[in-house]
């Protein structure tokens, strides 16, 4: 692999891994509508949330660690995606394995956190700190499941584990050996990405959305994409 | 004279100065030279370095002599004395004497500390390991105990511990003697794992738990906490960062290299299943957890801290235990990383005190705008303690974590993520409640640490980057340290392990995370409008208008909802045995006090008499 080839890939991971985010925050907001038989949003919907968000023309910013959470919490799953290899792209993914992913996904957390923080706003600080909270919930199955992968196939790293499972066939998915395992990765995976029932750092008629109380216009479009990232970076890990 | 004689002999100079002109302006920045002096004389030491004094006792020779192991720890020591003398070389050292307290006695007990512990690192034998391991504590309870009051009672607290652990250290060492009849080190490691299990069982358990109270190793750690963190502040930075791992010295030299981890298997507990190593490890993994938890409740800064400093070396131990080559690379990577980054967290929170007064966690809040690089070092500490990327205590930690994993340990595995996860809950509240939130308004014309102050802080902050991003600085002089306790050497690069089973490379990790904020940067900046900045009052309330008077802040009962669900299990089980154990001893003493002072003599010649005929009848 040549720098060219590594360059290519690198700018070309989180872009589509972008992509396929929105993609993914489309089919569930249209699945939640169809449930609630609605229509729900068109096409594109989530990208034109974003360009609103960014569009606006009050944005206001409570101070210079407010603007590098956001920062953080976008650029942390940037470098993420560089790491989580894809059919005809691995990345970087030999220099990092799966230990180095799961840290890497908490350093948006805490960039949004610190970003809250400087937000000055008590409802924010309460929901951080309920996110955190969840986190040291979640994060316990999640690692178990790491756990259980690494010593199943021997490596932490994922270029090779996806060989092996695809080399197995179906019968040797991690799915088909470890059921119990990916029951719970299933499930830490969903608080992971705090969506409901696990939606508890945000709250929105307790602590008026937690943590995205005093985000707005490109914070709150931040955050957005943040999101495509965080469903992305989730369902091709949890795959 | 070779380089340790000159080491030594510049570290007790260093101490003779410090107590002479210790009330000097500039003795802060001259301790600190020397302090640097000696780091350049152990930088020219190459393999084992012996010094010229030594001395025979029972035909046994006493000697020093200072190998890449001993090295290593020395080089911490020093790194941490710096920044500690640095730090006091101002304005904090100012207003520390004009408070009343001695500033000489603060430098002088410093240098002593530092020469105590050379003298200690440099043991080649029991006796010497045993004169290096009292003096460091009586080294340490000298710094403990300068701030008065409840840190003398803590200190207290600490001697009586720490003389309880030098008692069965004692014990191990003339039980060794006694046993393959000899002292030096080199001997002790070809004949001990000779002996018979039972009493390799007794020499391990009294090293073990004699240097263990030291490190602060659970049942043995309730002194740590108070102890270090009330000690003047630079002391309690350097205690912090490698005081307590003085004993993970000394337990590493005796399970690594005397007793030795295939030794270890020998002894098994339920054979096959759990043996002493499975035991080890499972204190460690208590030691981490417990005292991290027991730091998310704590609101002293300080304090938090502190019980921090007592969970990170039980990650210590566990990597070292555990033994292959990353494991017990992670366990000596992880005093170094803990050491810059403890000292860091420390000495932000005392530029903090010694700016507004309080480390009270709930009488602070948004000092970000008026201390930035308060704040950054901050940040960069608890990064580094939480153990994320791009610092350094991510390396020592992934290394730890892939041992557990190539070993197949899960539940330590998970007992060691729980300590993470807790660090970070942890470390999150003393940002958030310190630096995060509302500004106070009698806050609000304070400044920044002085550069006399905030140069050490930055300078740690530095070098925590810097060997989390080329971890493979520190690893050269850890797989030294391996060798030398006989350890499995790790292979490292640059950029950190390069492994079949999934390697890490922190260069390139490093340089995707911040291409990564540079495309967030590019998006934030160059996408939307300009944000404008408002004021901390300007923020939602219901509908209701903020106002300075009225406190803005969530800070008390940070963790409120886990407290809820956790907070039953915080039932000081430990506290209780400790006061068990000295009602249990204060009980002794009235019964011995009571024969000792017998009105009626007669009547205790009458007991002995009626003993010692029972004794023979029965």
């Amino acid at each position: 692999m040549d720098a060219l080839n590594l360059a290519l890939e690198l700018i070309l991971m989180p872009l589509v891994a972008f992509v396929v985010g929105l993609f993914m925050v489309l089919m569930m907001r249209k699945i939640a509508a169809r449930i609630q038989r609605r229509v729900g949003p068109p096409l594109l919907q989530p990208l034109y949330d974003i360009i609103k968000l960014y569009g606006k023309q009050t944005q206001i910013s409570h101070g210079l660690v407010h603007d590098i959470g956001i920062v953080m919490a976008v650029g942390g799953y940037v470098a993420a995606e560089t790491l989580l290899p894809v059919p005809g792209m691995d990345g970087l993914a030999d220099r990092g394995g799966l230990i180095t992913l799961a840290y890497l996904m908490m350093i948006p957390s805490l960039g949004l956190a610190l970003g809250v923080g400087q937000c000055a706003n008590p409802n924010g600080s309460i929901g951080i700190a309920r996110a955190l909270t969840a986190m040291l919930a979640y994060d316990i199955p999640f690692v178990i499941v790491i756990f259980g992968v690494a010593w199943h196939y021997g490596t932490t790293n994922l270029a090779d584990i996806i060989a092996l499972q695809q080399a197995a066939g179906p019968g040797g998915w991690g799915a088909a050996t470890m059921p119990l395992l990916a029951l719970a990765g299933l499930f830490s995976v969903h608080a992971m990405l705090g969506k409901q029932p696990f939606e508890i750092y945000v709250a929105p008629a307790e602590i008026a959305t937690g943590p995205m109380v005093e985000m707005g216009g490109k914070f709150l479009g931040g955050l957005f994409v943040m999101q495509t990232f965080q469903f992305y970076t989730a369902g091709v890990l949890y795959a | 004279m070779t380089l340790l004689d000159l080491l030594l002999l510049l570290a007790a100079a260093t101490g003779a100065l410090a107590w002479l002109l210790g009330r000097w302006s500039g003795a802060g920045v001259l301790a600190a030279l020397l302090y640097a002096g000696q780091l350049a004389l152990l930088g020219a030491m190459d393999g084992n370095t012996a010094a010229s004094p030594t001395f025979r006792v029972l035909g046994q020779t006493i000697a020093w002599s200072l190998d890449p192991f001993g090295r290593f720890f020395a080089l911490i020591t020093l790194g941490a004395a710096i920044a500690s003398a640095w730090f006091m070389a101002g304005e904090w050292g100012r207003r520390y004497a004009q408070a009343g307290h001695s500033l000489r006695a603060l430098h002088g007990t410093l240098a002593i500390n530092v020469l105590a512990m050379l003298l200690l690192l440099a043991s080649s034998d029991l006796v010497s390991l045993f004169i290096g391991w009292e003096l460091v504590s009586w080294a340490s309870f000298l710094l403990m105990a300068q701030g008065g009051g409840a840190a003398v009672r803590a200190a207290l607290r600490y001697v009586t511990y720490a003389m309880g652990g030098a008692m069965a250290v004692l014990g191990g060492t003339v039980l060794a003697y006694a046993w393959t009849g000899t002292l030096d080190l080199g001997l002790l490691a070809e004949r001990l794992p000779a002996l018979e299990p039972g009493r390799l069982w007794l020499l391990v358990a009294l090293f073990t738990g004699g240097f263990g109270v030291k490190m602060g190793l659970l049942p043995f750690h309730l002194w740590q906490a108070p102890a270090y963190a009330e000690a003047p502040g630079p002391g309690t930075a350097f205690l912090g960062a490698i005081s307590s791992r003085m004993g993970l010295f000394a337990i590493a030299l005796v399970l690594a290299r005397l007793v030795t981890l295939e030794g270890l298997d020998g002894l098994q507990i339920l054979p096959g299943q759990f043996g002493v190593r499975d035991l080890l490890a499972w204190v460690a993994a208590f030691t981490i957890v417990l005292p991290t938890f027991t730091a998310l409740k704590q609101n002293d800064a300080r304090y938090l801290l502190a019980w921090h400093g007592i969970g990170q070396g039980g990650y210590m131990l566990m990597g070292l235990v555990v033994g292959d080559a990353m494991g017990s690379a992670g366990g000596l990577m992880h005093v170094f990383n803990h050491a810059t980054y403890q000292a860091a967290l420390f000495l932000s929170v005392y530029a903090v005190i010694h700016r507004t007064g309080t480390a009270d966690l709930n009488r602070l809040g948004g000092l970000v705008v008026r201390m930035p690089l308060s704040f950054l070092t901050m940040l960069v500490g608890i990064i580094g303690l939480a153990g994320l990327p791009p610092m350094n205590g991510f390396v020592s930690k992934w290394l730890i974590y892939r041992s557990l994993m190539a070993e197949g340990m899960p539940l330590l595995f998970v007992a060691s993520v729980i300590g993470t996860l807790g660090t970070i809950l942890s470390v999150y509240k003393l940002i958030h409640n310190t630096f995060l939130g509302q500004l106070r308004s009698e806050h609000e014309h304070i400044r920044e640490a002085p550069w006399s102050m905030t140069g050490p802080m930055l300078a740690l902050c530095a070098i925590v980057f810097v060997t989390g991003t080329a971890p493979g600085l520190v690893l050269g002089w850890v797989a030294d340290a391996q060798a030398a306790l006989g350890l499995p050497v790790l292979r490292y690069t640059l950029g950190g392990v390069a492994s079949a089973q999934g390697g890490l490379d922190m260069l390139w990790i490093v340089g995707v995370l911040f291409g990564g904020f540079g495309v967030g940067a590019l998006l934030f900046y160059g996408g939307g409008g300009r944000s404008r900045r408002v004021h901390q009052l300007d923020n939602y309330a219901g509908g209701h208008f903020l106002s300075a008077d009225v406190r803005y802040q969530y800070s008390d009962n940070f963790y409120a909802g886990l407290m809820h669900r956790i907070g039953p299990l915080y039932r000081n089980a430990f506290t209780w045995l400790e006061s068990a154990l000295v009602s249990a001893v204060d009980l002794a003493a009235l019964a011995m006090q009571g024969v000792y002072r017998q009105q009626a003599p007669a009547f205790l010649l009458l007991m002995t008499a009626v003993a010692g005929l029972a004794w023979v009848v029965l």
